[in-house]
């Protein structure tokens, strides 16, 4: 199984590096979490000196050098859609099933350069965006190495990885870009910080992929309306597993 | 050797291949005709896995596509709307599909040359006429040396010198020795190019035989005849043994003898010769009547 897996994933990764949608999106990752990392610091920096009533209370310049990773996994979820979906809009998938006819080990092979590329740029990026952020805080900067932080790194990792293989299963149940980018980045940037504020749904929004995947990046512990970080990481777990099955079960049952 | 046994299969109330059987062997041309919509790439896919049969079964080399393994190795094959992403560059496209069959990168260059678009191959496929896509399509099915190949409409989208040059690969390819497996819903233009005929219609089998024999049987040749009292040379070709009829526009069609015979018989009678023509029926003809007579049985 193992050994059957690697030609195809090895193609995988040749369409991968070949197309321009997936390389530059993958790549545009890096400055845009440095970029937002550093800027974040460099306007806090400036918010702290002044004593700015802007500045929120529980402010932790720790926690804060995670933040540009997480608008940077807009690219990633960007990414990891179209991976899957360049398949179907040039009717690729038919050549694709062609060459590797056992569904399964496609699949498997896309998901795994998938996960592996997300993993790759996300352990230097994680690294870099908290050091620059941190950096443009100044004075006011934590180190990388504080109390929490590094577990929080190796949580964003997972949580990197984990988003991208969710994003790319729900693309393959798609079959297009434009749902699964219609949801995944709406949630992601504002709607389930909404749903957590609205009374009702906050029970709910606390599982929502992004919400429990998030506490993966938690420096320290949170609150009792928040999940713990292991916990925050099995939820995501279910999720990525859900939408990875899913996507499995839908192409193993509809003819190319 | 591909094999197609009492292959069914249905999209909900229809029938798109409804028992079919037949064969295409290695070392000839098979040519698959049918008007569009006839069931012609429905069994290309589910011969090639991408679709499954309700029932019945289609083999390559024995086995079902989903068991062959490095199955590029096995049979090559260009399907209609599958395309490249057009993102590719064509060397990448080939040498995605050459990994996953394990295909050294070697062969890449050789099939590029074999179709003409080693020049080219380092530009992405968007930028691509329909032509050269259909070239790329043709080196795809080509990677993996396979002894059978299987084309789907191969000619859609090739100028006249295109599809004289696929022609003439395609000849070349049977000569190797493998099967090649090519369907068209242009009559003609498979007749000089197949060894053998495979015609269906709504998914039915309408003929399978080699082309020589389908032209002797449909491409009928038969003398036209125009004279004064056309009623009286009929009955007198009749009475030689000829075979002639009056057509609806008054002239003698004589099928079985030549236009040398039908003059002499004329002139020994003392008929005045309108016209003497020898006349074809094309092959094109000929398969719109048959796939038109499977039409009117199915209603």
């Amino acid at each position: 199984m193992i050994r059957a897996l690697v030609p195809a994933t090895y193609a995988e990764f040749t369409k991968l590096r070949s197309m321009r949608s997936t390389l530059v999106t993958l790549s545009l990752f890096f400055p845009v979490s440095i970029g937002i990392g550093a800027l974040e610091g460099w306007s806090v920096r400036g918010a702290i000196a002044s004593h700015s009533p802007m500045l929120i209370p529980d402010f932790s310049a720790a926690q804060a050098g995670f933040d540009g990773v997480l608008i940077g996994q807009l690219a990633l979820i960007v990414f990891s859609v179209l991976l899957v979906t360049s398949e179907y809009g040039s009717r690729m998938i038919g050549l694709s099933l062609l060459a590797v006819p056992r569904r399964g080990h496609f699949y498997a092979a896309k998901m795994i350069v998938v996960g592996l590329a997300a993993a790759v740029v996300a352990i230097p990026a994680v690294v870099l965006a908290y050091v620059a952020t941190e950096l443009a805080l100044g004075p006011y900067g934590s180190s990388p190495l504080a109390s929490g932080v590094p577990r929080a790194m190796l949580g964003a990792v997972g949580y990197l990885t984990l988003m991208s293989v969710f994003a790319a299963g729900i693309a393959a149940m798609a079959r297009n870009p434009i749902v699964p980018l219609a949801t995944l980045l709406p949630l992601v940037l504002a709607g389930s910080q909404i749903l957590s504020i609205i009374g009702a749904t906050t029970v709910i929004a606390r599982f929502l992929p992004d919400r429990a995947g998030m506490r993966m990046l938690a420096v320290s512990a949170g609150n009792s309306d928040q999940l713990s970080s292991v916990a925050g990481f099995a939820v995501m777990l279910v999720w990525a597993a859900a939408a990875l099955i899913g996507g499995y079960l839908l192409l193993q049952r509809r003819d190319a | 050797m591909i094999e197609v046994q009492d292959l069914t299969k249905r999209y909900g109330q229809t029938v798109a291949v409804d028992k079919l059987t037949f064969a295409a062997h290695p070392g000839q041309v098979t040519a698959f005709l049918g008007p569009n919509g006839a069931g012609k790439s429905t069994t290309m896919r589910i011969l090639l896995g991408l679709a499954r049969a309700d029932h019945g079964f289609a083999r390559i080399e024995g086995h079902a596509y989903s068991q062959l393994r490095q199955p590029l190795t096995r049979v090559g094959a260009l399907l209609e709307g599958f395309g490249p992403n057009r993102g590719l560059k064509a060397f990448n496209h080939l040498l995605w599909v050459a990994q996953t069959n394990r295909i050294e990168r070697r062969r890449i260059h050789e099939v590029l040359e074999m179709v003409d678009l080693a020049s080219v191959s380092h530009r992405r496929v968007g930028e691509f006429s329909l032509g050269m896509g259909q070239r790329l399509g043709l080196a795809v099915a080509l990677l993996g040396d396979p002894p059978a190949l299987v084309l789907d409409e191969p000619s859609t989208g090739l100028d006249p010198e295109g599809i004289h040059w696929l022609r003439q690969f395609l000849r070349r390819l049977a000569a190797d020795g493998r099967t090649v497996f090519v369907s068209s819903h242009l009559m003609a233009e498979m007749a000089v190019t197949a060894d053998h005929l495979i015609v269906i219609n709504k998914g039915r089998l309408l003929a399978d035989t080699s082309t020589n024999e389908f032209i002797k049987r449909n491409a009928r040749t038969f003398v036209r005849v125009r004279t004064q009292e056309p009623e009286q040379l009929r009955r007198q070709l009749s009475a030689t043994g000829i075979a002639a009829v009056l057509a609806q526009d008054g002239s003698v069609e004589v099928s079985g003898a030549s236009a040398a015979e039908v003059n002499r018989l004329a002139v020994a009678n003392h008929h005045v010769l309108d016209e003497l023509s020898t006349q074809s029926a094309s092959l094109e003809e000929a398969f719109l009547r048959l796939t038109n007579s499977a039409n009117e049985t199915a209603r």
